[in-house]
């Protein structure tokens, strides 16, 4: 039973860690990113290759995700400014997920594609049990510090400058701000966040497959951070065990009914998918604060 | 809505889940199999037979005795054809119902991650995925059985059907997971070494409405054949296409994609002459023999159409005799055993109860199955594969010969 | 040679549909401002429409096709009016809440009718061969209804009181509404022939292809795709930029995997938006 919960809260972890990243894009700058499942399978690429082919440290294989992540970031980030209108970037991101999963799926010399690739341990040395357990305090340690950091640039001049943006960017150019330069910082540091997620997530699950990157995964962060609250650190981190618990906690709802109420895994599939629509309806409507929110929208 | 308020009452939410899921599972008491099996999502169609294969299997074994005279207790959870879906399922088995072992593991995909969590956790793993990955894991830990052959023998086995009926210009589409790709590669090979001239091949993304432009492709050069590596839906967007747009390029491909299903979608007229191989579902076996009426009873349908169902009957019955023959349902002591029960030499059984009284009296046994004759090599593979081929004619589906590839 | 020309000719059907899909969105977008992911939706239930209305009733093929363009318009008439119309003046919220839509429909449709693919009935004809050209029977039929029903939404737009209403809310709302337009009557003669050309791509798709809870959403990105390069809220720019880009996905897998087909769609779309931000037939809302 513990085995399971610490993996149910190390899966919740690297959504907060992806949640976070979302948050300092979207909530702090009002950039609409919708592509985050294209960095989270670049970082578990870019860890994963290096450090399963070639025998690097896994904190080279980190260092590899991250900086890669942020490398790919670059180039969105100068389209986010030539697109002024918010929509430009939302679809355009949402092509960016489907590229990065055709290009691991197709070009199986450098990725395996479908093969997939086995993930080392981070502690060969130890046993998986004592792994699975560093996972966890490696992840929550992460989330602790990123939630540190950027509470303090959330506060900062950096960070007044780009909720400025979000609330009115012709004023905050007007003001003489960089607003080019200020949004491909947020977009490479959102994106090195969640490629570093990205390689954590690949060592937790132990395979590589390019099926795990499916667009279902940036909408799911997405109903984290709209139902914790767009613009808050601590709201998205909550919106994550949430939406774990929504999605594994399902699971046990046919352990728990009695015969014959519970419905078909068929039914379960679809009506899971039907709830989460229907948060992303609602919740925007009705209750844009979410739990902790700071931004009207 | 104070936020805290929520938070706090989620929280005590999952505190309460934790107290209690805990009596959710079976207190060790018998064996507990766990079964993570496409139940929904792109695979979900084969779904439905595959649990009834392992239930007829626990409710034979349980109405035998059960195992060391207690009742085998399973768990079915549903993998979504999703491979973190899968990992979840095979997690919360694992770790909250403490299954003893995990069988029916289906898409390779799925497979090959829930492989590297099972066998760090010490359970055995049975299988129908047919990437060949699986075989490496499996020498290295004896913890994974594959009940079916590697996708890459099916390919050898449509190169030699191909070749046999006098066809020698092919072309091959495979869908892209590891297992087709496997088929692709080595159909490719064997159907060169046998004389036949490979025009080219295009790989595929599974599951679309519409393949006209890799059909057109495949179509270029006039080829006499076709091989389909891949799924009954796919196959059926497939065979559409190319009876619409070739002149009559034969088919060939796996029964388990061109069989009942596959004429009922795409009509005897666009299914005509089409070849299939399958594995020779030993169906003159005993085990069949009392697997099929209980199958067709249960489902409507014939076995052959999903002969994964009739795998995973074979992997509880093989686990439960491995258990009996173990006096034990600790997987650490049972897991060596199921090569043992399995394999030469021992009395030749085709039934849990047969067995049974065997291993009761004493005896070795070696189970031979409904599916196969279930013999494993050192890798968790079936040693020896006979392959019966098929052909399609006014509507159904014709037995011809048997081939060893 | 042969193999691009075929690659011609199902690009001219393959556009056709992107050309519609993307007629709609940007149609919707020009009254009410934001993209509406749900669209790929609306073509999914008005294949289904036609599949229960033929399968289950036996009705003939046009009774089913009208009906399955019925059923799309009027899920979309109840989601704009219980949802959209609720958020006219947030459409960043309408994105969020699109996206919501699109998954609870699909949900929903694979809830109702089961996640495995279905077929149409119909019959199957064999290729006419032109030399080494392959047409097939049943593409000409379906290319040249998608372009009647484009050259009838063009009609309507140009010549029609509404279409001519349609075009000045999408230009300048308040300016409209100043001059006099009921905006409420525009939105939802919008929505309603934006949905219906969605519902009628549906059952046009579903006579060619399987039809899946998916597929509509599979046709969403080439379609923004589509809308983006045409330029938001410029129908002819849509319809243009649809064929053209169902054209080149097709000559392109001649040389690159058809896996990457989707992928060249956004590819020519980020060159575009980066060298004429509004798209090829946009309306300046540029960046500095």
């Amino acid at each position: 039973m513990t085995a399971y919960l610490v993996s149910m809260l190390t899966e919740a972890g690297i959504y907060a860690l992806l949640a976070l990243s979302l948050n300092i894009q979207w909530g702090y700058t009002g950039l609409q990113n919708f592509g985050l499942v294209g960095f989270l399978a670049i970082g578990a690429y870019a860890y994963t290759l290096p450090v399963a082919l070639l025998g690097w440290p896994p904190i080279a294989g980190i260092l590899c995700a991250v900086v890669l992540g942020a490398a790919v970031a670059y180039p969105m980030g100068l389209a986010s400014i030539r697109l002024r209108v918010g929509f430009y970037l939302a679809i355009v991101t949402l092509g960016l997920g489907e590229v990065v999963r055709s290009v691991i799926v197709n070009e199986q010399w450098l990725t395996q594609g479908t093969r997939g690739i086995a993930v080392p341990m981070m502690l060969p040395e130890l046993s998986a049990r004592a792994n699975q357990y560093f996972m966890l305090v490696l992840v929550l340690c992460l989330i602790a510090l990123v939630f540190f950091l950027f509470e303090r640039l959330g506060k900062s001049p950096f960070g007044r400058t780009i909720e400025a943006i979000r609330d009115n960017e012709d004023a905050a150019r007007s003001l003489g701000k960089s607003v080019a330069g200020f949004k491909i910082r947020v977009f490479m540091i959102g994106a090195a966040l969640a490629a570093g997620a990205g390689a954590l997530d690949a060592v937790y699950v132990g395979y590589l497959v390019p099926d795990q990157f499916l667009p279902i995964i940036t909408f799911y962060i997405w109903m984290a951070v709209i139902i914790g609250g767009s613009g808050s650190n601590r709201g998205v981190v909550t919106g994550s065990l949430i939406l774990v618990f929504f999605l594994e906690g399902s699971r046990f709802l046919k352990d728990l009914l009695p015969m014959g109420y519970a419905p078909s895994d068929a039914q379960m599939a679809s009506l899971r998918l039907m709830a989460i629509g229907l948060a992303l309806t609602l919740v925007p409507i009705y209750w844009p604060r979410g739990l902790w929110g700071r931004k009207e929208f | 809505m104070n936020p805290l308020r929520i938070t706090k009452s989620l929280a005590l939410a999952v505190a309460a889940a934790c107290v209690v899921l805990p009596s959710a599972h079976a207190g060790k008491d018998g064996l507990v199999i766990g079964a993570v099996i496409p139940l929904t999502g792109t695979y979900g169609s084969y779904g439905k037979g595959l649990s009834t294969g392992i239930n007829i299997a626990v409710k034979e074994i349980n109405d035998a005795g059960g195992v060391l005279g207690k009742p085998v207790k399973l768990l079915i959870e549903d993998d979504q054809s999703d491979p973190t879906a899968g990992l979840n399922a095979a997690k919360k088995l694992i770790d909250v119902n403490k299954v003893d072992a995990l069988v029916g593991t289906f898409a390779s995909n799925v497979t090959l991650p829930i492989l590297s969590y099972s066998s760090k956790a010490g359970i055995p793993l049975g299988t129908v995925s047919g990437a060949p990955d699986i075989s490496k894991t499996g020498k290295e830990t004896g913890l994974v059985y594959r009940f079916v052959s590697t996708e890459g023998v099916f390919g050898e086995s449509y190169a030699v059907y191909a070749r046999k009926a006098g066809l020698g210009r092919a072309y091959v589409l495979a869908a892209n997971n590891a297992a087709m790709l496997d088929a692709k590669n080595k159909f490719s090979a064997r159907f060169g070494k046998e004389g036949g001239k490979v025009l080219g091949a295009t790989v595929f993304e599974p599951n679309q409405s519409s393949y006209s432009s890799e059909v057109n492709k495949a179509l270029a050069d006039n080829p006499d054949v076709i091989m389909l590596a891949a799924y009954t839906n796919d196959a059926i967007t497939l065979a559409k296409a190319i009876y619409q747009l070739g002149s009559d390029v034969k088919i060939i491909g796996p029964l388990y994609a061109l069989g009942d299903d596959f004429i009922k979608g795409v009509g005897p007229q666009v299914a005509e002459g089409t070849l299939a191989t399958d594995a020779m579902s030993a169906e003159s076996s005993g085990a069949y023999k009392h697997f099929e009426p209980a199958y067709k009873a249960a489902t409507g349908e014939e076995p052959t159409a999903n002969p994964y169902a009739v795998m995973d009957y074979d992997m509880v019955i093989t686990i439960a005799l491995a258990a009996e023959a173990a006096k034990s349902t600790d997987p650490k002591v049972f897991t060596p055993l199921i090569k043992k029960v399995a394999n030469a030499p021992g009395d030749r059984v085709s039934s849990y109860a047969d067995g049974l009284a065997a291993i009761k009296a004493g005896k070795d046994v070696e189970y031979s199955g409904a599916s196969s004759t279930v013999d494993f090599d050192d890798s968790g593979d079936l040693k020896s594969m006979f392959f019966r081929t098929f052909a399609i004619k006014d509507g159904k589906v014709v037995a011809k010969d048997s081939i060893a590839p | 040679m042969v193999l691009f020309v075929q690659a011609l000719l199902n690009g001219i059907t393959n556009g056709a549909f992107i050309a519609m899909m993307a007629l709609g969105i940007t149609l919707v977008f020009g009254v009410a401002r934001f993209p509406n992911v749900a669209h790929g939706e609306f073509l999914t239930i008005g294949a289904y429409g036609a599949y229960w209305c033929a399968a289950l009733v036996h009705a003939p093929l046009a009774v089913a096709t009208v009906f399955g363009a019925l059923l799309s318009i009027a899920v979309g008439l109840l989601a704009y009016v219980l949802v959209f119309r609720r958020i006219a003046d947030r459409p960043v919220t309408a994105l969020l809440v699109s996206i919501g839509l699109s998954l609870f429909l699909r949900g929903l449709i694979s809830l109702v009718a089961g996640n495995g693919q279905v077929f149409y009935d119909m019959p199957l004809w064999r290729a006419w061969r032109v030399g080494s050209v392959r047409i097939l029977p049943l593409e000409v039929g379906i290319a040249v209804a998608s372009l009647i029903v484009i050259l009838i939404t063009h009609l309507i737009l140009k010549h029609t009181r509404i279409g001519i209403e349609m075009r000045a809310v999408s230009d300048n709302p308040t300016l409209a509404r100043t001059g006099g337009i009921n905006s409420e009557r525009v939105n939802r003669a919008t929505w309603a022939i934006a949905l219906g050309v969605a519902g009628l791509a549906g059952t046009f798709l579903a006579a060619k292809t399987a039809i899946m809870p998916d597929m509509g959403w599979n046709l969403l990105l080439p379609a923004f795709a589509a809308a983006v390069l045409g330029g938001l809220g410029s129908p002819y720019g849509a319809i243009g930029a649809g064929l053209i880009l169902g054209l080149a996905q097709n000559v392109a897998t001649l040389w690159i995997s058809d896996i990457y087909r989707t992928s060249f769609a956004f590819v020519v779309l980020i060159a575009v938006l980066l060298i004429k931000p509004s798209g090829l037939a946009g309306k300046g809302e540029v960046a500095r």
